[in-house]
């Protein structure tokens, strides 16, 4: 195919997938997942997409847990995302801990419910050096130490990371999942 | 085949090689060029199938994180495989995350879609493939493929498969060309040599054999045939030859037969005419002379019986006795000369032919002699008798001529007893022609029969003149009559018991011999 065609198909794609886009997004705003629909079912997408050493596992069948730290805003929507999943051979848990002091240490993920700072902080603070991906929803959650932060783009969710954290946490980022991240700050793989 | 016919064999040759060479190619280039559809076919699906999987495994984070930015980048790689005119991500629930198209927008996602991933849609290759990760199907990978490359990759084979027939029907014709004549040129020889034995008919010639196949069981069954030939010409030739000689031979044998049959005819002819002429030098001298023999006689008699009338008395015994034998001598002469004349005239007193009564004849025959059967108080029995064609004077003649030797040669203690019978009947010689047999049977002296060649010649006697009288002559006129009527006559006897005269004459003549 010479250039000219295909600039025509690029443009006639674009053309296309913007007609989509705006068809998706005119889905979403009407009857599509709400934001906390989407972002449990990203919250499941990380436990696929990063791998834990593995003597986190107390053995091989142990169970993966999301943590929930502070006011849950899923409801049950969690649980429903996670209903019957099996991640390499292991069931998924969801816990929920009202505050930092309440948190047993056992999640995988843990999820800062919220927007405050000063809990993220301290919570970055705590978990420093242990092998949890700690995602947030509030601004500088990263610049503070945090791993993966959603954040609202013209009402889509999106998440950037923090390689820097990840791997301080020693975790391995699937390359797709990054290639998926709105913004990635840190060194790049 | 009604074509090839008249084909020479060379060129039939050629013909059925490069027709069956070009077939086979034909049929083998069709072969290759379905193997190669359905292999491409195949591959497409393969290619089509990594396609999917790897833009599935590619876009996995796009697809679970439902990223329209990456998903897009990773569709946008598919401009490298021009084929792909349409793809789509979809996610595990159906939403489609991107797609691209240059043609037709994909279809709406169908999660529950039965049949293989990859299958040929109108003209088209779609691929419906679930992108999994970790144990777990994520979302979908729609594709579309235009089938150009079938349409390229069968143009492209189209042009090799003629160029390849072309190439090959050329190469076939070239190769039969060369090939053909182990075949053909035994047989073309053969027909050569069979051209010129017929044209110049030389048998000598031989047909060269090349090897053992029928070909040349062919020629060696026409050589062995020319072979026979020349045999059965040599001894035609031989046998012509022989015959010819045996010919020659016998004409000139059959030349000198004729030669001398020629020569003997010539001879027979001369003696014949010689014997014509003296017989008929004979016949007037002694018609002449019998004549001319009657006047001097006539006056002797008459003389005689004045002499007698006048001077009987005045001559003595001796005297009248010696007028007496005069008389007597000139009255045998007398007889004999009319005997003689009678036997000349058959010949030369001829009466035409005509239908005659022998009862006729034989009635007027009997009362003739009427006298000398009462004298010997005889009997003559007369059968029915033939009626014939001949002359009538003659058959009088002859018939009181042999009725008048039985009456003559009786013997004298017996009354004669005569038998005259006739019977019809074919001829022994020529059983086309009807003759009458007519026999006069006596009981009279009768003669040995090695007599029966002397008795009808001119004055042959069996017995002294002074037992019984006569000339001589009777039986020699007889056969004279009969010969001239182209009949026999003969004898059967025995001596003391009688005689039989057989006479065989023709019913009718022909108007030669008259």
């Amino acid at each position: 195919m010479d250039g000219m065609v295909w600039k025509w198909f690029r443009g006639s794609a674009l053309l296309v997938a913007f007609a989509h886009v705006a068809l998706v997004l005119a889905h979403a705003q009407k009857e599509g997942p709400s934001e906390y629909e989407v972002k449990s079912a990203f919250l499941y997408n990380f436990a696929k997409f990063v791998t834990w050493p593995t003597n986190t596992f107390k053995d091989t069948t142990a169970p993966l847990v999301i943590g929930v730290l502070g006011e849950n805003p899923f409801g049950k929507q969690l649980e429903t995302t996670v209903q019957g999943r099996i991640i390499e051979g292991r069931s998924i848990d969801i816990r929920y801990f009202d505050t930092l002091r309440r948190y047993d240490g056992s999640a995988h993920i843990l999820f800062l419910a919220g927007p405050e700072r000063r809990d993220a902080a301290e919570m970055i603070r705590q978990l420093r050096g242990r092998p949890v991906l700690t995602v947030g929803e509030s601004e500088g959650f990263l610049e503070a130490g945090g791993a993966v932060n959603f954040h609202l783009e013209r009402n889509r969710v999106r998440f950037d990371v923090n390689t820097q954290a990840t791997d301080a946490a020693g975790l391995k980022l699937s390359s797709k999942l990054l290639s998926v991240a709105a913004r990635v700050i840190g060194p790049k793989p | 085949m009604g074509l090839l016919e008249n084909l020479s064999i060379r060129r039939k040759l050629i013909a059925v090689i490069t027709a069956t060479s070009t077939a086979a190619l034909i049929l083998a280039a069709i072969g290759f060029m379905v193997s190669d559809a359905i292999e491409t076919r195949r591959s497409m699906v393969e290619d089509v199938k990594a396609l999917g999987g790897m833009i599935g495994s590619w876009s996995s984070g796009s697809v679970a994180f439902a990223d329209p930015d990456s998903a897009r980048g990773i569709l946008d790689a598919l401009k490298i495989k021009p084929n792909i005119i349409t793809a789509a991500l979809y996610t595990a629930q159906g939403e489609e995350v991107s797609s691209v198209t240059t043609g037709d927008p994909p279809p709406p996602f169908n999660a529950t879609r039965p049949g293989p991933e990859a299958f040929f849609n109108g003209n088209f290759l779609e691929y419906h493939g679930p992108i999994i990760h970790q144990n777990e199907v994520i979302g979908r990978v729609f594709l579309r493929s235009n089938l150009l490359p079938l349409a390229q990759r069968r143009q492209q084979f189209a042009w090799i498969v003629i160029a390849l027939v072309a190439v090959g029907t050329v190469a076939a014709l070239l190769l039969s060309s060369a090939f053909q004549r182990v075949i053909s040129r035994p047989i073309l020889k053969l027909a050569e040599v069979t051209r010129q034995v017929s044209a110049q008919k030389n048998y000598n010639l031989r047909a060269p054999k090349h090897g053992n196949d029928e070909t040349g069981e062919l020629i060696d069954g026409f050589n062995e045939m020319l072979n026979q030939i020349q045999i059965r010409d040599a001894e035609l030739e031989k046998a012509r030859s022989e015959l010819e000689i045996r010919v020659q031979e016998r004409t000139k044998e059959l030349q000198d037969e004729v030669m001398e049959r020629r020569e003997a005819e010539e001879q027979l002819r001369a003696t014949a005419t010689q014997l014509e002429r003296s017989n008929k030098e004979l016949q007037s001298f002694a018609y002449v002379a019998s004549h001319d023999l009657q006047e001097p006689l006539r006056k002797v008699q008459a003389f005689a019986d004045r002499l007698k009338l006048k001077h009987e008395a005045a001559l003595d015994e001796e005297g009248r006795d010696y007028l007496n034998r005069m008389q007597s001598a000139a009255k045998r002469m007398q007889t004999l000369i009319e005997d003689l004349l009678s036997f000349s005239r058959v010949a030369t007193k001829v009466q035409p032919f005509e239908l005659v009564d022998l009862n006729k004849v034989a009635r007027d025959v009997i009362s003739d002699l009427e006298v000398r059967i009462q004298q010997s108080q005889g009997v003559v029995e007369v059968g029915p008798l033939c009626s014939i064609q001949a002359d009538p004077t003659q058959m009088r003649q002859l018939i009181q001529n042999l009725v008048g030797n039985a009456l003559k040669f009786r013997k004298p203690e017996e009354p004669p007893r005569v038998k005259i019978e006739s019977r019809q009947q074919a001829s022994e010689s020529a059983p086309s022609e009807e003759i009458c047999r007519l026999t006069i049977t006596d009981n009279g002296i009768g003669f040995d029969e090695k007599y029966l060649d002397r008795i009808f010649g001119v004055f042959q006697r069996l017995h002294a003149r002074s037992v019984y009288e006569g000339t001589g002559i009777g039986l020699a006129i007889c056969r004279k009559i009969v010969e001239r009527h182209g009949g026999e006559i003969t004898a059967r006897s025995i001596p003391g018991v009688g005689s039989s005269f057989i006479v065989s004459l023709p019913i009718e003549q022909n108007k030669t011999r008259a």
